[in-house]
């Protein structure tokens, strides 16, 4: 298991996908900052945008609203399917390793990555914030809020990468698996949405975006967190963590390496 | 001689196409084992469930004489199809990666290996420019790279060029005489497969249709020149006495002559001139390449050739 990632450490050094997909959300996110710059300068002095959302309300937009994660699971679908892609799944499978120890590697290594680059982009939001809007007032609760903040956030992320490792071991395949997870990502929400609609008129008192983690990850607050919300976001993260990744083992171990 | 690979009726189906049915195949220690069949006969499929890479739907399997596969598995080492590595980064960093996932810890071997196979000047290039032959070169090093005890190879020579398939063939057989490595190899270069091979298993729509070793095999295919005389016993004395050539007798009126095929003008010129009456003389016996090809389910063309 630690050589397996160890050989994936090395892989992702040598990888240039991360990089790329960290530096467009770098640049989606310093474009935005600007266009709201720009927008509040159009309005005059009664209309600064930008102080207007904060940094918080920024961060909100940007890891609430799927931005961050949207660029994350690109990379992760690239990362997890090219090793069906280019057949180096041939090098590690059947080399004395159990499958059930090769796929825990690579999920365990996917979701690292994934976290690393949202802790980065969280910086990077951030850090421009900070220099565009400048520290807010009451500076120690504001940084204490954005950290929670920020690690419900990434834990979020971990169980979204989980998921978006399951579905690339479904598929195997590049357009498919970054076409699924797209579709998860910007449409689920909406779906988990309806479906409460419809068990309310159906009076229902079922509410599935409560515990769908794309739904927690928008509706995540950035200060005065509920204690019922902290609770409930740690275990259905855990529980997005794990499910995945029973129902990618439990697949790796029975289909046969292309 | 111990037994590296042992299967019992394995079978893999795919739907309603069984691609290998009940394969019973001996590999000894030591064997260069080449499989031969038509694309689509299974060999593929046979090498992926020994591999662990597809899993059979029934049958059983020992390697190295033991039934713990998944750890018996880490003396194999293999190529199969195309060989798998990372496009974007180079040769060495592949070897890299695959030297840190098996937990090799000299880390030299990279560079012993593209030597091995003559990828030296090759290995900062990265892997998406690599001609065919050069990528099958580093399937090799790859299979290579921890020592193996087995090798399984699936065409490892496809896309190499005459050198190539020589260098290669030359490194096989090198590993298999002094490093006792055993081989499981496919090619549908039969003529390469025959220089190497020391037993051949056929394989004909997903069942082994036979199993044969190259001594066996050379007997079976061996050429000769089948006279039919009057006196089978003279003609014999005749060819020993002129021109100092054993000859087998199968019977009253024929003899068989192995050797010095190329002079049968003068063989049976010998014959007929020493008052023997020779009433046919023709080359007989089957070679390699028809053999196998008719096993195989390929029935010979009126002007030469083969077809399914």
């Amino acid at each position: 298991m630690r050589n397996l990632l160890y050989g994936e450490w090395y892989r992702w050094k040598k990888n240039k996908a991360f990089w790329i997909c960290l530096l467009s959300a770098a640049g989606m996110i310093l474009l935005v900052y600007l266009t709201m710059t720009a927008a509040g300068q159009a309005m005059g002095a009664g209309g600064d945008v930008l102080q207007e959302t904060g940094i918080s309300g920024m961060a909100a937009q940007f890891a609430g609203g799927g931005l961050v994660t949207m660029f994350g699971m690109i990379f992760l679908c690239i990362w997890m399917v090219s090793d069906y892609t280019h057949g180096a799944m041939k090098n590690v499978v059947g080399k004395g390793y159990s499958r059930m120890k090769v796929f825990l590697a690579k999920h365990l290594f996917g979701m690292a990555v994934t976290l690393i680059m949202n802790l980065i982009i969280f910086f990077v939001i951030l850090i421009i914030g900070l220099i565009l809007i400048g520290t807010p007032e009451g500076d120690r609760l504001f940084f204490q809020n954005l950290l929670i903040y920020f690690g419900l956030q990434l834990l979020f992320g971990a169980a979204v990468s989980s998921i978006v490792i399951a579905i690339c071991e479904w598929s195997r395949n590049m357009a498919a698996g970054i076409g699924i997870t797209m579709a998860v990502i910007i449409f689920s929400p909406l779906l988990v949405q309806g479906l409460d609609l419809l068990f309310s008129v159906l009076r229902l008192n079922i509410s599935i975006s409560r515990y769908w983690i794309l739904n927690l990850m928008a509706d995540c607050p950035t200060e005065a967190f509920p204690l019922e919300f902290l609770f409930r976001g740690i275990l259905m993260s855990v529980i997005w963590i794990l499910l995945p990744l029973a129902l990618g083992t439990a697949h790796f171990r029975k289909t046969d390496i292309g | 001689m111990s037994d590296i690979l042992k299967t019992e009726r394995l079978t893999k189906t795919y739907g309603k196409c069984i691609a290998v049915n009940q394969v019973s195949v001996t590999v000894r220690q030591g064997d260069i084992y080449g499989l031969i069949g038509k694309n689509g006969a299974g060999k593929t499929t046979f090498m992926r469930m020994v591999l662990g890479l597809a899993s059979p739907d029934s049958g059983q399997m020992e390697l190295f004489g033991k039934t713990d596969l998944e750890q018996q598995r880490k003396y194999i080492g293999s190529l199969i199809e195309e060989p798998g590595g990372y496009p974007g980064i180079s040769a060495k960093d592949n070897l890299e990666i695959i030297r840190r996932n098996l937990g090799i810890t000299d880390k030299a071997v990279t560079d012993r290996m593209l030597e091995c196979v003559g990828l030296e000047s090759a290995g900062k290039k990265k892997v998406k420019n690599f001609s065919m032959g050069m990528r099958q070169r580093l399937g090799l090093a790859i299979a290579l790279i921890r020592k193996p005890n087995f090798l399984i190879l699936d065409e490892p020579i496809n896309g190499l060029d005459p050198s190539g398939i020589r260098e290669i063939r030359d490194l096989l057989l090198k590993l298999n005489r002094e490093e006792h490595v055993t081989v499981l190899i496919t090619s549908h270069i039969l003529g390469e497969l025959s220089k190497i091979a020391t037993r051949y298993g056929i394989l004909r729509d997903g069942v082994l249709i036979e199993e044969i070793g190259a001594d066996q095999l050379d007997v079976t295919c061996r050429r000769y020149l089948k006279l039919t005389v009057d006196d089978a016993q003279r003609a014999a004395a005749v060819l020993t006495e002129k021109l100092g050539i054993s000859s087998t007798v199968a019977d009253a009126h024929t003899i068989c002559v192995f050797e010095k095929l190329d002079t049968t003008e003068e063989i049976n010129y010998a014959v007929a001139a020493n008052g023997i009456a020779l009433k046919e003389s023709r080359l007989a016996g089957e070679d390699l390449e028809s053999y196998f090809m008719e096993r195989m389910g390929e029935r010979p063309l009126p002007g030469g050739g083969f077809n399914a």
